[in-house]
């Protein structure tokens, strides 16, 4: 059995509705106008021990709503959610020992005090034993270099210092599946890259599963296996980010270095989806869509018409592509 | 049982970082004790001033409304030494959407809340209504004695229950409107109604604040027993109803934050 369920689940949200107009005063007041509106619709996936899940979507596509019903603060309208065997909602006292939570937008360090303060707060709140608590801090601060500040106050500390602290804080009782909604959002690229590598490598420690929901493609690239696309509360796409990739991806650009040219290929292409850019200089550029040609086969393709001496293959932006889909569902 | 101690003692380790974060801001906690020592000794003169010129209030003299007074400031105080905080704090958190942190952690909402919510910015309230407490009875003329330190108590025990509650029923509303100075408003509207004999009150707001919002028992019911008043007001001797009345007010209010905690998880955003 999977570790998360979540089964044809739909969330709405009731809304009021102002209507315009000084006479529509008084009826905005005592009668006003609901609508509903489906943040979530109908969606079902399932996730096992030990992954590391993305969440893509525009703003407002139902990520974080999916994130609060899976992490039990929010009832679905409909559907069930089943994680660890548990019904997260129902039983969210139990569910939340189990799970660490970090929501990017908000902070849960007490700003008054310093990190370490907030963390020995989070050693009562989970019953952390005082041996535990102690080497996770010690290796938290390691993994995360947070030597400098632990005993600085919250509020002196800068963006990325705090998202580590907050990071630390939401895995300090070893759970077992971690949330993070946009949790590099605003920070320089060092920081973002010591968060990667330290939620990667509690992956690979201690199998903790993971779900993120991020607009920096980056984050899901070099941190998830597998992505959700959602858009609009419906899941547009959910699979291995390989796979998003070559399903997406409608052009690769490949660049040849040649030392000689047998016979022109622009001349006469030996597949029809490929297509020759440029060819000056002892270089050759073609896009091709990945879809339809293998690296090997267009490897195989260019050295009949040259003598290769190197290739590099610019591998598309995921960013573009999930640009693409964007712009797709907008229409 | 065992959870009891255990939301106790994380009452413990939440106010000693209170306290910590507290010191990095000595110098505005006590201004605001001693602005509020200010602000309350002035109503009380101003209370005694005016009585005195009346003569009395319904049967009642300067001193023993002055008692009336601090008795409500003192429940008020021990309440609020509990329960402002998660008042103060909850429609923000609400509003923010904060209020998921406290959802994604393993404990229940209402204990939770209020360990973490413990202040001790009644100070200023506690010592000054306590010092008026000792001029009135000293006026008075009444002995203090072991029995009636214990009556005392069992008044502001159960005083502080009702205002306990009162504070809970405004905070949890804060679930259902997100804003809620108004509700606010109204608490400290009878808060100040309070601090007069009930009697001197139309038909109608005397069962309001017995019935509906018991005021009444906070301190006019008892203290017209302990200082043997005769206005009867709408009823009789009502103080042997206190327990029963703060008790039931104060489980009613925690069964309505409850509900409405659990209402936030289906409409929150």
């Amino acid at each position: 059995m999977p570790l998360i369920q979540v089964d044809h689940v739909s969330k709405n949200y009731k809304v009021i509705v102002q209507r315009p107009g000084a006479k529509n005063v008084l009826k905005n007041i005592f009668c006003p106008e609901t609508k509903t509106v489906q943040a979530v619709k109908n969606i079902s996936f399932s996730i096992e021990e030990g992954e590391l899940v993305g969440f893509i979507g525009e703003n407002g596509a139902g990520k974080s709503t999916t994130l609060k019903m899976v992490s039990g603060i929010l009832f679905p309208t409909s559907g069930e959610i089943t994680v660890s065997g548990i019904c997260p909602y129902l039983k969210r006292e139990k569910n939340a020992r189990n799970i660490g939570a970090v929501f990017g937008q908000r902070s849960r360090l007490n700003w008054d005090l310093s990190m370490i303060d907030s963390f020995e707060l989070n050693k009562e709140i989970y019953r952390i034993d005082s041996g535990q608590f102690q080497k996770n801090v010690d290796m938290f601060v390691e993994m995360l270099h947070m030597q400098n500040f632990c005993h600085t106050p919250v509020r002196q500390l800068s963006l990325g210092q705090r998202m580590k602290a907050e990071v630390a804080l939401a895995l300090l009782h070893d759970p077992s599946i971690l949330y993070l909604d946009e949790p590099t959002i605003g920070l320089d690229v060092l920081a973002k890259q010591q968060i990667r590598e330290f939620i990667r490598e509690r992956n690979r420690q201690s199998g903790m599963t993971t779900i993120l929901t991020s607009h920096d493609m980056k984050d899901l690239d070099s941190v998830c296996k597998r992505i959700i696309i959602l858009s609009k509360g419906s899941i547009l796409f959910d699979g291995a980010i390989e796979h998003f990739k070559q399903k997406y991806t409608t052009t690769s650009v490949a660049e040849f270095t040649y030392a000689e040219k047998n016979t022109d290929m622009a001349a006469e292409l030996p597949h029809r989806h490929l297509k020759v850019i440029e060819d000056k200089d002892h270089r050759l550029t073609v896009s091709y869509p990945p879809s339809e040609i293998t690296t090997a086969q267009l490897v195989g393709m260019v050295s009949e018409y040259y003598r290769i001496n190197d290739f590099v293959i610019k591998a598309p932006d995921i960013e573009d592509m999930v640009r693409g889909i964007y712009e797709r569902e907008m229409k | 049982m065992r959870e009891v101690i255990w939301y106790l003692r994380l009452t413990s380790v939440f106010t000693r970082k209170a306290v910590k974060a507290m010191l990095s801001y000595r110098f505005s906690f006590l201004i605001n004790c001693i602005s509020q020592a200010l602000d309350y000794s002035v109503a009380f003169l101003l209370m005694w001033v005016m009585i005195s010129a009346f003569d009395n209030m319904n049967g009642w003299n300067a001193y023993e409304v002055m008692l009336l007074y601090s008795f409500s400031l003192f429940a008020y105080g021990v309440a609020g030494t509990f329960f402002f905080n998660i008042m103060n704090n909850l429609p923000g958190q609400i509003w923010k959407g904060a209020f998921d942190d406290v959802l994604v952690k393993p404990v229940k909402v209402l204990p939770y809340l209020l360990s973490s919510s413990f202040i001790c910015n009644y100070i200023a309230h506690l010592t000054l209504s306590a010092i008026v407490m000792g001029i009135c009875f000293h006026a008075l003329e009444i002995p203090v004695t072991f029995w009636l330190l214990v009556r005392i108590l069992w008044i502001i025990l159960f005083g502080s229950l009702i205002y306990g509650g009162l504070f809970l029923i405004v905070s949890g509303s804060a679930f259902l409107v997100t804003k809620i100075t108004a509700m606010f408003n109204i608490m400290f509207f009878f808060r100040e109604v309070s601090y007069y004999p009930l009697s001197i009150f139309p038909k109608a707001f005397q069962l309001i604040a017995t019935v509906l919002v018991p005021y009444g028992f906070i301190n006019f019911y008892p203290l017209q027993a302990l200082l043997g008043k005769s206005d009867t007001g709408y009823w009789k001797s009502m103080a042997a109803w206190c327990p029963v009345v703060s008790i039931s007010f104060f489980m009613i209010s925690c069964l309505f934050f409850n509900r409405s905690a659990r209402q936030y998880k289906s409409s929150g955003s």
